[in-house]
């Protein structure tokens, strides 16, 4: 990232103060958001969403598998992030895995809940088949294509949109079987089940740069930052996940307040890209 | 024309669609025939001996190219001039640059070319203003003059003999840029022109447009005076960083620094050559159509700007027979 001189830091911490960024934002404004569905055939589902000059893409691929013994009612999701090389130049060589390890435990702890499985964002028994044998494991990656900021929050919309792009195929079970045996499957080509969507959350970064926040920043603003709270906020108001960034310390008031401006920005960027979503699978039919 | 980033519904895809057709109608005359693209076959006089320059090769006999751009032919110098490189410098360009290093008499400015260009201690005025030979204590002191970082604006002054660029900055309207933000845009986009440092009066706003695609938006600031700095004066400088704390542009001059940046952002996007003319056009629609200082980077306002200078350059056109 390029370094920013004195006076450009200055100006940018005063535009935060005073409620107008850099390019004409509010503080609690997002980006144009840009939403493509179906960008990788061969995956069960995938999606590339842009923000700003952010870019990532989510793909979704399901396999059939054994279901952990410990659940034996629930399907198994693994979500791994890889930061590109060709992102940004401190990604060359093996600079972006720490950035990706990051990200991989702050979508997982806000999109999958902890590790009973409670509180899931995406609801892993509907990926079962027959209980104790066949489940349906998901294996959602994300691939950063070019940073400019809030990586979390367009990974996470990117999921959101690959996922109700997933088709899983219709699984026949064949219906004699003893209960020791692994029972015969047959998965069907044509037939799809469509993923139910609406209880996926979004995540929320609000970054805070002096004493207020900024929703969506850019890798500028970010490097201001003293502190980052990244929020998983679903359609019914519920908090999913909460992730914390950043070396200076947060009063707990404060995280409070960065809770409930979380809650009231989530409601318009939850139904901004719900139509985004909508929008970019009817244009995929058309194509 | 780049493929932009943009949610265009049907009807501002089809306007965007209409005025870019009219711009290359009206832009595509005698020099149709020299751009090309690579692999293309060079059109040239193989009786006549000529030159192979940048951007050719020679293929099964044929002159073909390697790069797309604009073919140019110099006495006979045939070579391929890439539209969408690195900055190319020329002597006398003024450039906006960021200080990555501060070394033995000279500070190395990244000006998006291929290599740093370099801006020597001695080629920088002294803060007090006198003429005289730099001496030890100077080459300490530099950090006080530009340090990593800094955005800096200066004048190329000549190539070294290895390729690498030297700098000079001696006139008062070069120097430190501060106060304001620097947008990045393609180097072909900024053409030269006779004046790169703009003063906006009526917003109160200086823009320096660099030849290397390095643009500087920011408050008005006065040229330095050369006048002596005795210890007085020298302590009121060291209260100042902290004040500026405090002191934050107001906020009418953000709006306006803001509203030309974004200008020049939907410009960049839209392949524009910038200049200030252009800027303010943009900046008077852009008030014109009421449009939020944030909206202005939205689909909406940038297929106004494609109809805007489609229309423009018709009239120019019309007006030119």
């Amino acid at each position: 990232m390029v370094g920013l001189s004195v006076g450009e830091k200055h100006f940018i911490q005063g535009g935060i103060a005073q409620d107008l960024r850099s390019d004409g934002r509010k503080r609690l404004t997002y980006r144009p958001i840009y939403v493509e569905t179906g960008v990788i055939p061969q995956a069960h589902g995938s999606a590339r969403v842009r923000l700003g000059a952010t870019d990532v893409i989510a793909s979704v691929k399901a396999e059939l598998g054994k279901p952990s013994a410990l659940q034996p009612d629930k399907g198994k999701i693994a979500i791994y992030v890889d930061c590109s090389p060709t992102a940004a130049p401190m990604f060359e060589g093996r600079g972006g895995e720490e950035l990706s390890t990051e990200l991989s435990v702050a979508l997982q702890r806000c999109l999958l809940g902890g590790k009973s499985g409670a509180g899931a964002g995406i609801d892993p028994t509907s990926l079962v088949v027959v209980e104790g044998k066949v489940c349906w494991d998901l294996y959602i990656d994300g691939l950063v294509i070019s940073s400019d900021g809030n990586l979390l929050d367009a990974l996470a919309a990117a999921i959101k949109a690959a996922l109700s792009n997933t088709g899983i195929p219709k699984v026949d079970v064949a219906a004699e079987t003893r209960s020791d045996e692994q029972p015969e499957v047959n998965i069907s080509d044509e037939e799809f089940l469509q993923f139910d969507t609406s209880g996926i959350p979004v995540i929320v970064t609000l970054t805070k740069v002096g004493r207020h926040y900024i929703v969506d920043a850019t890798s500028e603003e970010e490097s201001q930052m003293s502190s980052a709270v990244s929020i998983s906020v679903n359609r019914k108001g519920h908090i999913c996940g909460l992730t914390k960034r950043g070396g200076v310390g947060l009063d707990p008031s404060i995280i409070l307040d960065m809770i409930s401006v979380a809650k009231h920005v989530s409601e318009q960027l939850i139904n901004k890209l719900d139509s985004e979503i909508a929008a970019a699978e009817a244009s995929e039919e058309e194509s | 024309m780049r493929g932009l980033q943009l949610p265009l519904s049907q009807t501002q895809r089809i306007r965007l669609q209409r005025a870019l057709e009219k711009l290359q109608s009206l832009s595509c005359k005698a020099n149709s025939d020299a751009s090309v693209t690579v692999a293309d076959t060079i059109p040239v006089n193989y009786e006549d001996a000529f030159l192979k320059g940048h951007g050719t090769t020679d293929l099964n006999g044929d002159l073909v190219a390697t790069v797309c751009g604009v073919v140019e032919r110099i006495n006979k110098l045939v070579y391929v001039r890439a539209l969408r490189a690195r900055y190319k410098p020329e002597v006398g360009d003024i450039v906006v640059g960021r200080v990555v290093e501060v070394s033995q008499k000279r500070w190395r400015l990244e000006i998006n070319f291929s290599l740093d260009a370099i801006l020597m201690l001695s080629s920088m005025n002294m803060p007090d203003g006198i003429q005289r030979r730099r001496t030890a204590l100077d080459e300490l002191n530099m950090r006080g003059i530009f340090e990593e970082n800094d955005v800096v604006c200066a004048e190329v002054r000549n190539f070294q003999h290895d390729g690498s660029l030297q700098l000079q900055a001696r006139s008062q309207k070069y120097g430190k840029l501060e106060k304001g933000q620097l947008l990045i845009v393609d180097p072909y986009l900024v053409k030269k022109s006779k004046q790169h440092f703009h003063h906006l009066e009526q917003f109160g706003i200086d823009l320096v447009l660099g030849r290397n695609g390095f643009i500087w938006v920011g408050e008005h600031v006065e040229a330095r005076d050369s006048m002596v700095v005795d210890q007085a004066n020298s302590s009121e400088q060291s209260m100042v960083p902290e004040e500026k704390n405090k002191t934050h542009t107001p906020l009418e001059m953000r709006q306006n620094i803001c509203r030309i940046a974004n200008a020049v952002r939907v410009l960049s996007t839209l392949g524009f050559s910038i200049d200030a003319d252009l800027i303010l056009e943009t900046v008077e629609l852009s008030s014109t159509v009421k449009i939020d200082i944030h909206d202005m980077l939205g689909s909406e306002f940038h297929v106004l700007v494609a109809e805007r200078e489609a229309e423009r350059r018709s009239l120019v056109g019309k007006r030119k027979r």
